[in-house]
């Protein structure tokens, strides 16, 4: 493979890995508050992408403005889930906590990705992007609209990892995340942060959905396999660890561009593509389940 | 309560088996027929699922897996290998139960949301591996399979299938109130409880995910056999939401509830087609409030009623 | 030696943090032995070790001859040592003899209602069996922590392990808890009791061992391990003394 060929493909997945890292990090924030793997999260990443569908496409609103749009929608709807469905966890009013949260999460779910092919149908919709054309580096070309994407997401990694450390909305998501009990007794409202953290947790995923939306096409079941992208990230870098998302992105999407290119067989090869991350989450789940760079944790 | 509830609960479950068997025979048309087998199919499904998750505490995905796994290794084997459509069966719960197995005991460190994506994982594999290797499976295409009574009416199948499913039903309910039912509560209540009062935790917990999957494997084989063409959406995780929520709505932790809960909302879903696609949003709707406010389900609930009627407790 | 239960050498670090060092600890057959010591000294370290929760770092744990580290909880209460927990581990959506039942059920010679009738029996002698059929979440604190010695009671232990039973338990029903332990023993059950109660150590161990800063201090009757200046030391003293 010529050097370019393997530039390009290593930017692709950079590209993808930014945004794949974007929803990685909402689940790792919700996970970290809440302690809690929300399965819904691939729904909130699909929602968000149908959302700037409707303000960009329907609407017409600037593609900015409807990835605002899906931010804030999305945050608030994710509010709103926590409050109705997370919060009796906390309140111990859940006889199994664990498995609640887990199968009300996947159940959501269900109802999420069967609301939106009600409300929108099945077919793919492909609304506007940030930015139209190619791009040209020397020899290299790449396509605007990912990398205006991936330019995005950049930016809201940055915004929301900047928030964390130096907010105090951030300090107090950490004290939470780090010792529940303890945040209380030092008087953070531990119940409206967590509604707000469950919310920042959807609002990224649904800016994930609405940057590569027009990249890729907004359908019902757009979110499935990124979802699953999103639990490889989180459980490889660690549950909770911030940090950890971002390297896990960047190693599975590098992974997934050369595993394909490694093997001989090409059609199998991309075939099972997928797998890869999936063999890889197996693997970090039997042998060092708290990930690169989170703590062991007895359960999850 | 193990003792006692044999008693209450047979006389319902008799009523209850002879208005399944007689539905046929009161008329119920074909189509209907038809779609109550498939019911028992994810009967069986929700029921497997149940033990493992309900009775056990060990959650788990991989159940539509597992279903896909036992239902593609008994048509390829039987296939392949000149294997009779019985054999072949056999041969698809047999693996189904060492892969069930295998994935029990690689998990067996995990807990949550850890084991959920563990089992979420196996599943997404069996199924990827399925659909990537379609030069023997056919892929999405589809892997036909010879009918397994031949020449058969749906009344036929659905006796079948009425019978199967009663008989798995009897035999993990023997199961779960025999001391191993024990055993498997106590690991749910508290593992390490349970352990340092000598139940073999380890044994049990590799054991109930083999027997859930072998179920599950009996039933992808006898639906393979029956709809004659299978796919890996099968396998999928939105089949997997679908037993999650059927379960959910039935009463995951009982595996009777369980599995009407399966042969009920297939019965449901089918009746209420007018209402397109918007049905499948009120199923989940009703799965979410369910976990949410009736973690009994629509059956616990309804035997609380009862029981509480009665005066008992 | 003829000890029941042989500590030797017993050593367990935790990421460099020293809990236990070099314990040497015998247990004759049949004693009832208190184990006490300040927060932080070990105890209960030293008991999941016996009862198979950690693997110690070094040294081991012989128990009638045979080497029990590293053998796990489930074996070991096959072997006949059973153990309490801090904080109740009862089964609570379980009834109150189910949870007699799982203990009982583990030996598959014996029929479930040969097993039904012993923990009935056990139950009487609790004064639990009026609450047979209820659910074990039902019960109080109290009841919760004799539920617990009733499911020791089923596997016919030769050796118990006692981790703070005494929590939050109600005067009448701690002196009801003395009697069974002094029956369990007079039956030859060796006890081995860790408990932050002093009173309730003095009142029934006839010898008490105890640990600080993960070493034995002490070791000897409770007149003299209560005049023993180290104890003292350990519990009131300035804890900054190497």
């Amino acid at each position: 493979m010529s050097l370019l060929a393997i530039f390009e493909q290593a930017l692709n997945g950079l590209i993808i890995s930014t945004l794949y890292a974007l929803t990685a990090l909402g689940l790792s924030i919700i996970f970290g508050v809440l302690r809690i793997v929300n399965f819904a999260h691939g729904e909130i990443y699909m929602l968000g992408g149908y959302v700037y569908y409707c303000a960009a496409s329907v609407l017409g609103l600037p593609p900015v403005v409807a990835v605002a749009s899906a931010v804030l929608v999305l945050m608030a709807a994710g509010a709103l889930i926590e409050r109705s469905l997370i919060r009796p966890v906390h309140e111990g009013k859940v006889d199994r906590p664990d498995e609640y949260a887990i199968m009300i999460t996947f159940a959501l779910s269900v109802f999420l990705l069967n609301f939106a092919n009600s409300v929108f149908g099945p077919w793919p919709q492909r609304p506007a992007p940030l930015f139209r054309g190619r791009v040209e580096i020397g020899e290299l070309i790449i396509s605007g609209d990912r990398l205006a994407a991936a330019g995005a997401g950049v930016l809201l990694i940055l915004t929301t990892v900047l928030v964390l450390r130096y907010t105090w909305l951030g300090k107090a998501v950490r004290a939470i995340s780090q010792d529940r009990g303890a945040a209380e007794i030092f008087g953070v409202d531990v119940s409206r942060y967590s509604m707000l953290s469950f919310g920042i947790g959807t609002a990224l995923a649904a800016a994930a959905g609405a940057l590569i939306g027009p990249v890729f096409n907004v359908t019902p079941i757009m979110g499935v396999i990124p979802v699953i992208k999103a639990y490889i990230i989180v459980v490889l870098g660690g549950l909770g660890s911030i940090p950890g998302a971002i390297v896990g992105a960047l190693i599975l999407g590098q992974v997934e561009s050369f595993a394909t290119i490694l093997i001989p067989d090409t059609s199998r090869a991309l075939a099972y593509k997928d797998a890869y991350g999936l063999v890889v989450l197996v693997l970090i789940l039997l042998v060092r389940p708290q990930g690169l760079f989170g703590k062991r944790e007895r359960r999850a | 309560m193990s003792g006692i509830l044999r008693h209450r609960a047979a006389l319902p479950c008799l009523v209850l088996l002879a208005a399944f068997a007689a539905l046929p025979l009161l008329g119920l048309p074909d189509y209907w027929i038809y779609t109550t087998t498939i019911g028992f199919y994810y009967a069986l499904l929700t029921a497997s699922w149940s033990l493992l998750v309900g009775f056990v505490g060990r959650i788990s995905f991989a159940q539509t897996a597992m279903a896909g796994l036992g239902a593609y290794s008994a048509v390829l084997l039987g296939q392949h290998l000149g294997l009779s459509i019985f054999s072949g069966l056999v041969a698809g719960v047999v693996l189904a139960a060492l892969v069930g197995l295998a994935i029990g005991w690689l998990t067996l460190r995990l807990h949550g949301a850890y084991l959920g994506l563990t089992t979420i994982a196996f599943a997404e594999i069996l199924r990827i591996a399925v659909t990537a290797e379609h030069g023997l499976t056919k892929g999405s295409l589809g892997l036909p399979a010879e009918a397994l009574i031949p020449n058969g009416t749906r009344q036929n199948y659905y006796y079948l299938f009425l019978a199967v499913t009663v008989a798995s039903l009897l035999v993990m309910a023997a199961l779960l109130r025999s001391r191993v039912g024990l055993f498997f509560q106590a690991i749910r209540e508290d593992e390490d409880g349970a352990a340092s009062l000598g139940v073999r935790v380890t044994l049990w917990k590799t054991l109930a995910f083999a027997i859930s999957s072998a179920f599950a494997g009996l039933a992808g084989g006898l639906y393979a056999h029956f709809i004659q063409l299978i796919t890996p959406s099968m396998m999928s995780l939105q089949e997997m939401g679908f037993v999650l929520a059927m379960a959910v709505i039935g009463g995951f932790h009982n595996i009777l509830f369980a599995a009407l809960g399966g042969v009920g909302l297939q019965f449901l879903l089918e009746l209420l087609r007018e209402m397109g696609e918007w049905r499948l949003v009120v199923f989940g709707a009703v799965a979410i409030a369910m976990l949410r406010f009736a973690p009994n389900g629509v059956f616990g609930l309804l035997a609380g009623a009862f029981s509480s009627k009665r005066g008992d407790r | 030696m003829s000890a029941q239960l042989k500590i030797e050498g017993l050593t367990k670090a935790f990421d460099g943090l020293v809990a236990l060092e070099a314990i040497d600890l015998a247990v004759e057959a049949g004693e009832l032995l208190g184990l006490i010591g300040p927060n932080g000294s070990g105890k209960t370290t030293l008991l999941n070790i016996v009862g198979g929760y950690y693997e110690a770092s070094g040294g081991r744990v012989t128990f009638n001859g045979r080497r029990i580290d590293g053998k796990a909880p489930s074996s070991l209460a096959r072997l006949g040592i059973g153990r309490s927990f801090q904080v109740t581990k009862v089964f609570k959506r379980l009834s109150v003899e189910q949870n007699l039942m799982v203990p009982g059920a583990t030996d598959w010679s014996v029929s479930q209602a040969r097993t039904r009738a012993r923990a009935r029996a056990i139950l009487a002698d609790l004064n639990l069996d009026s609450l047979a059929a209820d659910r074990a979440s039902s019960l109080s604190g109290g009841q919760a922590k004799l539920l617990e010695f009733g499911r020791i009671m089923m596997l016919s232990p030769e050796l118990v392990l006692l981790d703070e039973p005494f929590g939050g338990v109600h005067p009448e029903l701690k002196a009801f808890m003395y009697e069974r332990i002094r029956d369990w023993n007079a039956g030859g059950v060796t006890v081995v009791l860790v408990s932050h109660d002093m009173g309730s150590i003095f009142d029934l161990c006839r010898r008490v061992v105890t640990l600080s800063y993960g070493q034995i201090i002490a070791d000897g009757t409770p007149e003299e391990v209560r005049k023993d200046p180290a104890v003292l030391d350990a519990y009131l003293g300035d804890h900054h003394a190497a």
